[in-house]
């Protein structure tokens, strides 16, 4: 793994056939939150090893962003919502990257719009994942339950271990 | 400077697998591994109103021991051919999913590992309820060990 390549690969979106990571895959999960970045790194501390790829899928979820009922038809009003959400995730992301540079650690960046569940289940299944990783919880506000709605759905229907990675418990 | 790992097993083909996952997977050199067999005791004590058979049960219970002592042996003797720190620990009296998250809480394990369900006969949800229970009341993190799909 040199570090004398350029940033890690960015697909637009979804994974072409000539750049099929090999090795162990390991997909980790983000959307901005500060669970899944702490999932990401407690993963990149206790578990990377060499022979481990490493795919981070950003699936960003826009139904988190409108915490107001959409009869708004102010479009600046939206507009900024969503573009503040972008700027979340980028922020995130880019500290991702920087890590990674810093650990010489390579890794594919692929991000995918639509539900996250069922994104983060097909990217796993497209890549022959080892390892799901992704934080207890992400954006949503609703803190009613133990885990998100997301790590649920992929804690059910992965087809390969998965890793839930709790930040917000007092150790 | 290695973590301390909690391994839940059960006798089940899913903690074996869980357990040769993570030795192939994610054990590091210098870790540690503190081995927690916790299952509930299957004994099948007849029908209720008919007076129990105790020496029946006795003998049952005898022999759950018996086995659970040669499914730990045989996971710690592989644990020890590979050199690896491990700890065996077989508590008892509590609900698995309460003792595991109990003792990782204690060891303050780095994190947990298990499979998605155990010896349970119920197949109707994707997740057994130990797998679930630990999921959801871990302080730390957990690894959810599912096998690729099989015709099942």
């Amino acid at each position: 793994m040199s570090d004398g390549q350029a940033s890690p690969l960015l697909t637009p979106d979804g994974a072409e056939d000539e750049h099929r990571p090999v090795g162990k895959v390991v997909l980790i999960a983000v959307d901005g939150s500060e669970n899944s970045f702490y999932a990401f790194r407690w993963y990149l501390q206790r578990f990377h090893q060499p022979g481990h790829t490493i795919v981070i899928l950003h699936c960003p979820e826009l139904k988190s962003v409108m915490k107001v009922p959409l009869r708004s038809t102010d479009h600046h009003c939206v507009n900024a919502m969503v573009r503040e959400h972008d700027q979340v995730v980028t922020t995130l992301v880019d500290k991702i990257k920087d890590i990674l540079k810093s650990a010489k650690v390579n890794a594919r960046l692929i991000k995918q719009s639509g539900d996250p569940g069922h994104v983060i289940v097909k990217v796993a299944n497209e890549n022959k994942a080892t390892l799901i990783v992704t934080g207890s919880r992400g954006l949503s506000s609703a803190r009613r339950t133990l885990i998100g709605s997301v790590s649920k759905y992929v804690l059910h229907h992965a087809q390969c271990p998965v890793l839930i990675c709790r930040k917000d418990v007092a150790t | 400077m290695g973590r301390t790992d909690l391994l839940a097993i059960d006798g089940s083909k899913h903690s074996k697998y869980a357990f040769d996952w993570y030795l192939e997977n994610m054990y590091r050199e210098g870790d540690t591994v503190v081995l927690i067999h916790c299952a509930e005791y299957h004994i099948d004590v007849g029908l209720p109103g008919i007076a129990a058979d105790v020496d029946a049960i006795c003998a049952a219970v005898k022999k759950q021991n018996d086995d659970i002592g040669k499914l730990t042996d045989d996971f710690m003797n592989v644990l020890r051919q590979k050199k690896i720190k491990a700890e065996l620990l077989t508590p008892t009296g509590e609900r698995p999913g309460e003792l595991i998250v109990k003792v990782a809480k204690e060891k303050n394990v780095a994190s947990i590992i298990l499979g998605t369900r155990g010896l349970g006969t119920i197949r109707r949800t994707l997740l057994g309820s130990v797998s679930e229970y630990v999921v959801h009341h871990s302080h730390c993190p957990v690894t959810v060990v599912r096998e690729e799909k099989q015709d099942s």
